[in-house]
């Protein structure tokens, strides 16, 4: 006989953020800790709210499937308690000073069979009920199986299965939408909040005024979001005619709630109407001139500076990348660039940096790719459509990130001396920049290098700094450190991005590895390639020669290849093979024809093969052995110089 | 329970903490922007013995100057602060009852509790809590104050309220200065002249930059100065002037970024001093 275990966690409201990942485990410590008992649940299943975390365990039995024994509801309410107790959080709050948790503790409802299992968890003993939504007075509800569980919380609109919940949520808001006859803004990340946060969100929708129908309408999406967790609507005309919010209440029957949220909505807009007027009264070009001799920070110096630096990077980029056409409008996006900092509107939306300073100049009649550049430059590159747009925003953005990344070590380094030793904020923003310049690099098709680009704004910033040391010093300790970790950033970065794109971890190991181009856009390529030949057999045998010829070359140091010494037959073949299919092979990687690559390849490994199988390498002869080195070396360049081929191998252990 | 008046709502909240425990003390005499800062709060923040009190402020807040009416900005505005040491084992609990206490009917609202974390800059203060809306609005906080300066704070809850939200929400009606202070009285009539004139003189009309800097500097001084012959609170409530003043000079955009980070760091560090000397080691 099997049973059913019902665990319900009932706290303060936590952060929705948390809540997803941290039923998740303490659903695994709870079942790992149960079969370190001797008790296995076949199956298990979770559910949350911010208020409430939820585990059913079902299918449990003693062990070698035996029912539980007779102190198997003692054994149960311990285990629980230690999971419980012991559940690590990112964050927590201390209560009571003695107990912590992500947030306090207030009832915990164990049900094994339908009867409570005694616990006590955080001083807080176990029940056998549940309580209702906030709404409804946090009525007491008893339980007595998962299946009543259910259905009671159900009664109270109490959805605790979150995908369910959310869902329903998004039914609500596009069904108001409908209503509006618009179509909803959708926002992925805020209806995950709103259903984490709500356990009976139901949906009230409220007009917009048509007084605010001017304002721009990147600011009332902003507005209705930040302030009130609003959702929008667009008319046909794309603009914003009414906003749904999300109610932790089932209804609303006289729409007191709605006329609440509509004067709250008409008194946020009002402000922001408010500070727009007060923006617009000073010029962009004339605010910029007032912010050049303010300190930015300690380590990125004034606006003017910053600005100075800043410049100075985009025309690099402009010159390697020859995207001289674009010099201009870059340098007068990087001139407006903190145009915004001081407006009212960012201090009263501070979410909108940059986008502020694109909708002024907008207004202000600036062309169109400047102020763009300006509205996308703050905005976090962290997926492909939310890139800068044009060559101009990007070239911006990559500065802008690229002179932060620098600074960053400047402030690390201005902590601890003149030896840079970042901590865990430092490494993580680190991450983050360098992901960002390897998306935008990428999602711009810029044949770059990016460890070449970072480690230039580097050695620039540190220039400024050790302006006595010669040229000829070594390294500083700080900007060796730096240089080694943006080294191991990009690495790293170069890894995670690929990933997001869909390349597999062999491709990317054979493409980064590789002794080839390091510019963005040639690696791209490459991957793009290899992509298409995923699953080809071929690949297998390439990647096994590859091993082969490299295990052959360890140690080995660069030889001259003299053609006279070649034996004849399979030694002779296998040069003229190579001297025929070399450039083939260069041309269709370079042109990206991977398939007319992959049959060259297979070609001359074919020759190998037969080489390695006829002819000794490792001849006692020397000038034959080191002849025949020097043949292998120049082919192995073809197995690694731009695809390391031996990486591609699907089982290498 | 009809809708309360501004007055009537204060006091319902005033008597529900008093039969908490809380001591009701006496309104503030330095302008406060926030009810962290008051010194029945702040001073005692790191003070492990058991403290109860309950205070109506009025704040004022330059930054939330407007020239016109408008309901949610008020830079001039009533807050009911609330601090407890040892904390309520339920102080979520305890927010909802009081504000049963105070007129509203629960199951009638969209009553929403969000985890947020705070900090209050100018004191290096830093807490974890809930922030209470209403129809959306923040109209309350609650939350365990954690470090000063990063020194841990014995157990204690904050609880604040936005009375002016409040009465708007009762009688569902932004129009703050139609509402009635009392039976006889418009909330306009006793407070919209002051917060007409003060949303004037923040923006637009208070002294020049140097003068006010002038009055920072001097105030500071002051405020060492009285730290010198171990006189705490005259220094802080100097510094609290030196709060106000610096909160003009932001909102007329007197400071760089660096300069106003600068000073909100000597701030702190000021605040920190007034702390008595055993319970900062």
């Amino acid at each position: 006989m099997s049973s059913e275990l019902l665990l319900e966690v009932r706290t303060d409201p936590m952060p929705p953020a948390e809540v997803e990942a941290g039923i998740q485990r303490l659903k695994n410590t709870l079942v790992a800790q149960l079969r370190a008992a001797g008790v296995a649940p076949k199956q298990s299943a979770t559910g949350f709210t911010a208020r409430r975390l939820l585990v059913l365990l079902r299918g449990i039995s003693g062990r070698d499937g035996e029912g539980l024994g007779a102190n198997a509801a003692a054994k149960i309410g311990e285990v629980v308690a230690d999971a419980i107790e012991n559940l690590t959080w990112p964050t927590s709050m201390v209560w009571q000073d003695q107990h912590a948790w992500l947030s306090p503790v207030r009832g915990v409802l164990l049900l094994l069979d339908g009867e409570r299992v005694p616990a006590t968890v955080f001083g807080v003993s176990s029940s056998a009920h549940t309580l209702g939504p906030e709404s409804s007075g946090l009525q007491r509800i008893p339980v007595a199986d998962a299946d009543q569980y259910g259905r009671a919380l159900a009664e109270v609109g109490i959805e605790v299965r979150f995908p369910e919940r959310r869902r329903r949520l998004q039914e609500q808001l596009v069904a108001e939408a409908q209503r509006f006859g618009g179509e909803l803004v959708q926002d992925a990340a805020l209806l995950k909040e709103r259903a984490v946060a709500c356990e009976t969100a139901s949906v009230v929708s409220v007009p917009i005024d048509s007084q605010f129908s001017s304002l721009p309408r990147e600011l009332l999406l902003e507005c209705a979001r930040d302030r009130l967790g609003g959702f929008c609507i667009l008319g046909k005309d794309g603009e914003v005619i009414a906003a749904s919010f999300v109610m932790d209440r089932w209804d609303d029957p006289d729409d007191a709630v709605a006329r609440s949220y509509e004067w709250a909505l008409t008194s946020y807009l009002d402000d922001l109407r408010f500070y727009l007027e007060r923006d617009r009264r000073l010029p962009l070009a004339e605010r910029c001139r007032e912010q050049q001799t303010q300190t930015l920070s300690a380590a990125r110096g004034t606006h003017g500076e910053r600005a100075a630096r800043c410049d100075r990077l985009c025309e690099m980029l402009c010159d390697e990348l020859g995207w001289s056409s674009e010099r201009d409008r870059a340098k007068e996006a990087i001139s407006l660039l903190a145009a915004d900092g001081r407006t009212e509107l960012l201090r009263a939306f501070p979410g909108l940096e940059g986008v502020i300073g694109g909708l002024l100049a907008r207004e202000e009649g600036y062309a169109t790719s400047v102020w763009q550049a300006l509205a996308d430059s703050r905005r976090p590159a962290l997926e492909a459509k939310s890139l800068p747009r044009g060559r101009v925003g990007k070239l911006v953005a990559l500065a802008d990130r690229v002179d932060r990344l620098a600074s960053n070590f400047s402030d690390a380094e201005s902590q601890v001396g003149n030896v840079l030793v970042p901590g865990d904020r430092d490494s993580a923003r680190v991450s983050d920049l360098v992901d960002q310049l390897v998306r935008i690099g990428l999602g711009g098709g810029m044949a770059l290098d990016l460890r070449l680009l970072v480690a230039s704004a580097l050695r620039q910033s540190f220039k400024g700094r050790e302006a006595d040391r010669s040229e000829e010093a070594p390294l500083s300790d700080g900007l060796a450190a730096g240089l080694a970790i943006l080294d191991h950033a990009v690495d790293s970065s170069l890894v995670r991005v690929f990933q997001e794109l869909g390349f597999q971890s062999i491709e990317i190991a054979a493409v980064l590895s590789a002794d080839g181009s390091s510019l963005l856009s040639d690696q791209l390529q490459r991957l793009e390639g290899l992509r298409t030949l995923r699953g080809d057999q071929r690949l297998d045998s390439l990647a096994q020669t590859a091993k082969r010829i490299a295990g052959i070359l360890q140690g080995s140091t660069e030889q001259a290849l003299d053609v006279a010494l070649l034996t004849d037959g399979t030694e002779r073949d296998l040069y003229f093979v190579y001297r025929r299919l070399v450039d083939q092979i260069v041309t269709a990687r370079e042109e990206g024809s991977f398939t007319v690559w992959l049959q060259h390849m297979t070609g001359l490994n074919t020759q190998i093969d037969q080489f390695l199988r006829d002819v000794l390498v490792r001849d006692e002869n020397e000038r034959l052995r080191l002849n025949r080195l020097a043949l292998l070396q120049r082919i192995h360049w073809l197995y690694a110089g731009e695809i390391r081929v031996a990486e591609l191998l699907e089982d290498d252990d | 329970m009809p809708a309360a008046t501004f007055l009537q709502l204060q006091q319902r909240l005033l008597a529900f903490w008093a039969e908490q425990g809380c001591v009701a003390l006496g309104p503030n005499d330095r302008p406060l922007r926030i009810g962290t800062l008051s010194p029945g709060t702040f001073l005692r923040m790191l003070d492990p013995a058991p403290w109860s009190a309950v205070q109506s402020l009025i704040n004022r807040c330059p930054r939330e100057s407007r020239r016109e009416a408008t309901p949610l900005r008020l830079s001039y505005r009533h807050q009911l602060q609330v601090f407890m040491r040892p904390p309520p084992s339920d102080p979520l609990g305890l927010l909802r009852q009081s504000l049963k206490a105070a007129g509203f009917e629960l199951k009638r609202r969209d009553l929403q509790l969000a985890n947020a974390d705070f900090s209050v800059p100018e004191v290096a203060v830093t807490g974890t809590g809930w922030r209470l809306r209403l129809e959306g609005l923040p109209v309350a906080h609650a939350y365990y104050p954690q470090a000063v300066h990063g020194y841990q704070v014995p157990s204690a809850v904050e609880i604040a309220y936005e009375l002016e939200r409040l009465v708007m929400l009762q009688h569902g009606s932004p129009r703050i200065d139609d509402l009635p202070w009392s039976a006889e009285i418009s909330y306009g009539e006793v407070a919209g002249n002051m917060r007409r004139g003060l949303d004037v003189y923040y923006r637009d009309r208070s002294e020049k930059k140097e003068r006010l800097l002038n009055e920072l500097d001097r105030c500071f001084g002051e405020a060492e100065r009285s730290l010198d012959q171990d006189l705490r609170e005259p220094a802080y409530d100097q510094f609290l002037r030196c709060c106000e003043v610096f909160e003009i000079l932001r909102v007329r955009q007197n400071f760089g970024p660096l300069r106003e980070q600068t000073w909100l760091e000597r701030l702190a560090d000021l605040s920190w001093r007034c702390l008595p000397q055993e319970h900062r080691s």
